[in-house]
């Protein structure tokens, strides 16, 4: 190899992304050819030197300790609401029978209040509760699905079942018997009924799903109209919504991506 | 509960070691201390939901990085998107015209620094930090999760969701920019023979 191809590689060859061979054959060089040393030490040196630069910023020790308070307070999703409240019930039991009970039985009876207010509203069907159940719903679906990382956790209990590999495929795995979408991947929410397509946006994963079609309430929502459409806004834990029907039905999409962003989305889906 | 809390503890013995690396990328992002603070914060709050999601055995810090990442556009690039590839392909252009003379620019620091690179450590703090500061947030990110973090090309290419060859050619072109605006600082300060 020529020395100008041996620089070429220097990069590649200090990330250790070189194959065995090639290593072999760019470190003999480098031992062999001082011109081609002096460009790889001094390669190294200004790596050592932006390394060493951002190595000394360590994370203040509060944030550490202001995190793991945090965790406490937010807990890992539990996707049945069912468990949840019965998690939220076993809670209960554990401090009713501790010490700290009476110090703190305010905060539980304003908790208790708000349950009941929580509970009363989902009864009604309220919007509160739509957005509640979209997100849980989303959540799941993206759980089930993929989350984050498109090369490990592509695979959905769905897919496997399908036989399908996974969102390159555009046309077979894409009826979820009520939705058609390009890329997506369908997957039926257990116990709803709401059919529900997860697919992938910018890396992000989003999912659509058919809420019915009845009206839903939607008052409490801010509402956008575009053209003659009309599309309400709703956020819970921290996942937009944007919910819209058409002479059929009404649908949802819910993302953790800006609200704009998806309502842009939401007004170009090209749906059946 | 038992379950839950053994989540817990594998979850802050797994992630929490991370803090430091993300919080110093986190800065990179926004340059503000608070900031980043907060930015830290969410990743892990996210990273704890989903941590069920999470695949035993897969690098956890490329995967704490991809959610920091996320967070960063979702917060602080809401309606604009990622500035496009085509944004720096007039620097593309303009980088392989120059490509003699940014080899000449390499060739000259090699040269008047006689390969000791301590010199360029002469370099005053600030210096280096406006250098990487005033990368394109593409390059910036893909320096430093590489030299910094050390992290395999395959894991960059998934935490900055793009291809493999995307990552090389950013790590590239970020990496003759840096050059270049170190080696200007280098000059200014009188490290380097302005004759030469």
């Amino acid at each position: 190899m020529s020395c100008t191809e041996i620089v070429k590689q220097i990069h590649e060859f200090l990330d250790k992304e070189l194959d065995v061979a090639n290593r072999l054959v760019v470190s003999n060089h480098i031992t062999a050819c001082s011109d081609c040393r002096q460009k790889y030490e001094f390669e190294m040196g200004l790596r050592a030197l932006i390394k060493a630069h951002c190595v000394n910023t360590a994370a203040p020790a509060y944030l550490h300790d202001r995190i793991i308070k945090n965790l406490t307070s937010f807990g890992i999703y539990q996707p049945d609401i069912e468990e949840k409240q019965a998690v939220n019930k076993s809670k209960t039991i554990r401090l009713f029978a501790s010490k700290r009970f009476y110090s703190i039985a305010a905060s539980i009876l304003i908790l208790l209040g708000g349950g009941i207010f929580y509970y009363a509203n989902y009864q009604n069907g309220n919007t509160l509760s739509v957005v509640d159940a979209v997100v849980s719903n989303h959540v799941m679906a993206v759980n089930d699905n993929l989350v984050f990382n498109e090369t490990t956790s592509i695979v959905g209990n769905i897919n496997k079942k399908r036989n399908n590999s996974v969102m390159g495929n555009t046309s077979s795995l894409i009826d979820a018997e009520l939705i058609s979408l390009p890329g997506g991947v369908p997957a039926r929410q257990p116990g709803t009924g709401n059919h529900c397509v997860v697919f992938n946006k910018d890396g992000y994963k989003v999912s659509l799903q058919v809420l019915g079609d009845g009206n839903i309430p939607c008052r409490n929502l801010e509402k956008i109209v575009l053209g003659n459409k009309e599309y309400f806004l709703g956020n819970c834990k921290g996942f937009n919504a944007v919910i819209w029907k058409d002479e059929r039905q009404s649908y949802c999409l819910t993302s953790d991506i800006a609200k704009d962003e998806l309502l842009k989305f939401a007004m170009n889906l090209p749906l059946r | 509960m038992r379950d839950d809390d053994n989540k817990r503890k594998e979850f802050e013995e797994l992630a929490m070691p991370h803090i430091d690396a993300l919080y110093s990328m986190a800065l990179r992002y926004i340059f503000n201390k608070e900031e980043a603070e907060d930015l830290v914060q969410e990743t892990y709050l996210k990273a704890y939901r989903f941590f069920s999601t999470f695949q035993q055995g897969t690098n956890i810090k490329a995967w704490l990085f991809k959610i920091l990442r996320n967070t960063f556009i979702n917060k602080y690039r809401k309606a604009t998107n990622m500035p496009g590839e085509v944004l720096y392909e007039g620097l593309e252009t303009l980088s392989t015209e120059q490509t003699t003379v940014q080899e000449d620019i390499s060739g000259k620091l090699t040269d008047t620094l006689a390969t000791r690179c301590n010199n360029v450590s002469n370099l005053m703090e600030d210096d280096i930090k406006h250098a990487i500061e005033s990368l394109p947030l593409e390059y910036r990110e893909a320096i430093l999760l590489s030299d910094v973090e050390e992290l395999s090309y395959k894991d960059i290419s998934e935490i900055a969701n793009v291809p493999v060859g995307t990552v090389k050619s950013r790590l590239n072109r970020g990496r003759k920019l840096l050059q270049k605006s170190l080696w200007e600082y280098a000059k200014d300060r009188g490290f380097i023979d302005r004759r030469k």
